[in-house]
């Protein structure tokens, strides 16, 4: 009789390591399952060309003319381009922690080479993320850099030059 | 003598290999219901869709921002029934959730500061949304389609003893607004009608503290200019102005539209107890929106411009202007309590 208890003992020992393997197999199942199945999509350039958009076809910057009463997208006011406020224009709340931007003007002659930014100290912080690389996961960021020619309109000067945007996106 | 159990029996090998084969099954079993409901819980949820909804309605935003001139969008979804979801636009981030009200999936976009939505007060539930930006501002209404459940209303306290009112019927007299193609329906009468039922279920209401005036008199179909019409109401002293018209559209349309001041949570809060006053009486609505307006009747802090039904269409909430009447009285009760 003792020999029989002992054997079922035995037996239901050995049963637990098969009950620990199905267990781990289960797991991995849902693991592998959880790991396929993708529930986000990823907009980030979607973003990335809708707020360049944005910048090059709003009000922002772009050269208005009183006299037809129209803007032109692609034609900067060089007047406008430096005082504008784009924090307020394109806003994402007080504590915008969602898009930065660094946006450059240069006319190929070389005289005018003009610098405003877009939220500056989320660009600022963000910008060392993204030269160390950190473009992964909810921490990181993303950034594009889109380059547009543009006629500038200087005072009475007309100039050709180039619209750079460098943009800088947190991950969601 | 020892009583003999399962493992103790003349044939407890027997036994053994059995609870060893229940156990292996039941375990089996076990497993098998968890990864079913596992991967039904995977079919179920809804996570993609929410996180596809919140990103493409904020980049829908920034869209129509990004667009250089006037534009008026409607959104729907093919393959999405948007009125399984509820929407919301607040703090610059669009807001997803499902009418079971898990988990809201919110995705950042950008206004102007000038922007405005009865959906940034609370969540709605709507078939189309309606994204319109004029004058660099940017509106964004909801429709609600068939067969339409009651709007969410926002909270907002707007209890109060005196509950004086000032009724516009539209147009009138000469005025007489949309005429429907067999000339049998007209808006001044229709409005003039209401408006006069309105005016006799409201005697009867005096007690519990309800007065109202008019803009025109409403016996008859009379004629009152828009000017005169805003002296009357900026010389009022009532709480809240309703404004009744009649809207036009194709016959198999009917719809309700309420027009309400920018960013007046309390005016959102009134049309929507109207509209979910109608939508209770009538089962044949086809659509109901609030929508924010600049119109100039809008003079009252709470303000709504009512849009009742359509003139091309014979349907009862133009023909039965007593329970139209009580009704938007059902909504202005809910409003006040």
């Amino acid at each position: 009789m003792k020999n029989k208890r002992a054997m079922f003992t035995l037996n239901l020992l050995a049963f637990l390591p098969r009950l620990g393997f199905l267990i781990v197999v289960v797991l991995s199942i849902v693991v592998l399952l959880g790991a396929n199945i993708k529930t986000e999509i990823d907009v980030f350039d979607a973003q990335a060309e809708v707020f360049f958009q944005r910048l090059v076809y709003g009000n922002h910057f772009s050269y208005f003319d009183e006299v037809t009463g129209r803007l032109y997208p692609g034609m900067v006011d060089f007047d406008k381009f430096k005082s504008t406020d784009l924090d307020n224009l394109i806003y994402y709340g007080e504590e915008n922690r969602d898009v930065g931007a660094r946006i450059s003007l240069k006319d190929f002659n070389g005289s005018i080479n003009e610098e405003i930014m877009y939220n500056r100290d989320f660009f600022i912080e963000k910008e060392v993320l993204l030269e160390a690389g950190f473009t992964k996961g909810l921490g990181g960021v993303k950034g594009k850099e889109k380059e547009l020619y543009v006629v500038i309109k200087d005072g009475n000067r007309t100039l050709e030059g180039t619209l750079n945007v460098m943009m800088i996106i947190q991950n969601r | 003598m020892r009583k003999r159990g399962l493992f103790s029996s003349k044939k407890g090998e027997v036994n053994e290999e059995l609870f060893f084969f229940i156990a292996e099954l039941i375990l089996t079993v076990m497993v098998f219901v968890i990864l079913l409901a596992y991967v039904n819980s995977i079919r179920d949820n809804t996570l993609l869709e929410k996180n596809y909804l919140a990103r493409d309605v904020a980049l829908m935003v920034d869209s129509v921002y990004a667009a250089p001139g006037k534009i008026n969008v409607g959104y729907s979804f093919g393959s999405i029934d948007l009125l399984d979801f509820s929407f919301g636009f607040n703090e610059q981030r669009a807001g997803v959730l499902e009418e079971n009200g898990e988990q809201t999936i919110k995705f950042p976009y950008a206004d102007n500061k000038i922007f405005f939505s009865p959906l940034s007060i609370g969540f709605m539930r709507t078939g189309e949304l309606i994204f319109i930006r004029s004058s660099n501002r940017l509106r964004i209404g909801g429709d609600i389609k068939e067969n339409l459940n009651k709007i969410d209303c926002p909270v907002v306290e707007t209890k109060e003893d005196k509950k004086r009112m000032i009724i516009d019927a539209g147009h009138g007299g000469s005025d007489s607004g949309f005429v429907n193609t067999n000339d049998a329906l007209n808006e001044s009468k229709i409005t003039q009608q209401i408006a006069r039922v309105f005016g006799l279920y409201m005697e009867d209401m005096k007690d519990e503290g309800f007065f109202v005036e008019f803009t025109r008199d409403v016996r008859y179909d009379s004629e009152r200019p828009m000017d005169k019409r805003l002296l009357v109401i900026g010389q009022s002293s009532s709480n809240i102005l309703i404004s009744m018209h009649v809207g036009e559209d194709d016959e198999e349309i009917n719809n309700i539209k309420a027009f309400v001041p920018f960013e007046s949570k309390k005016s959102v809060k009134l049309a929507c107890n109207i509209i979910n006053s109608l939508l209770d009486e009538y089962d044949d609505i086809t659509g109901a929106s609030i929508i924010p307006s600049e119109d100039i009747i809008l003079q009252k802090p709470v303000s709504v411009l009512l849009e009742l039904g359509n003139i091309q269409a014979d349907k009862d909430i133009l023909n039965k202007k007593d329970k139209t009447a009580l009704s938007i009285i059902d909504g202005i009760k809910d409003y006040f309590e």
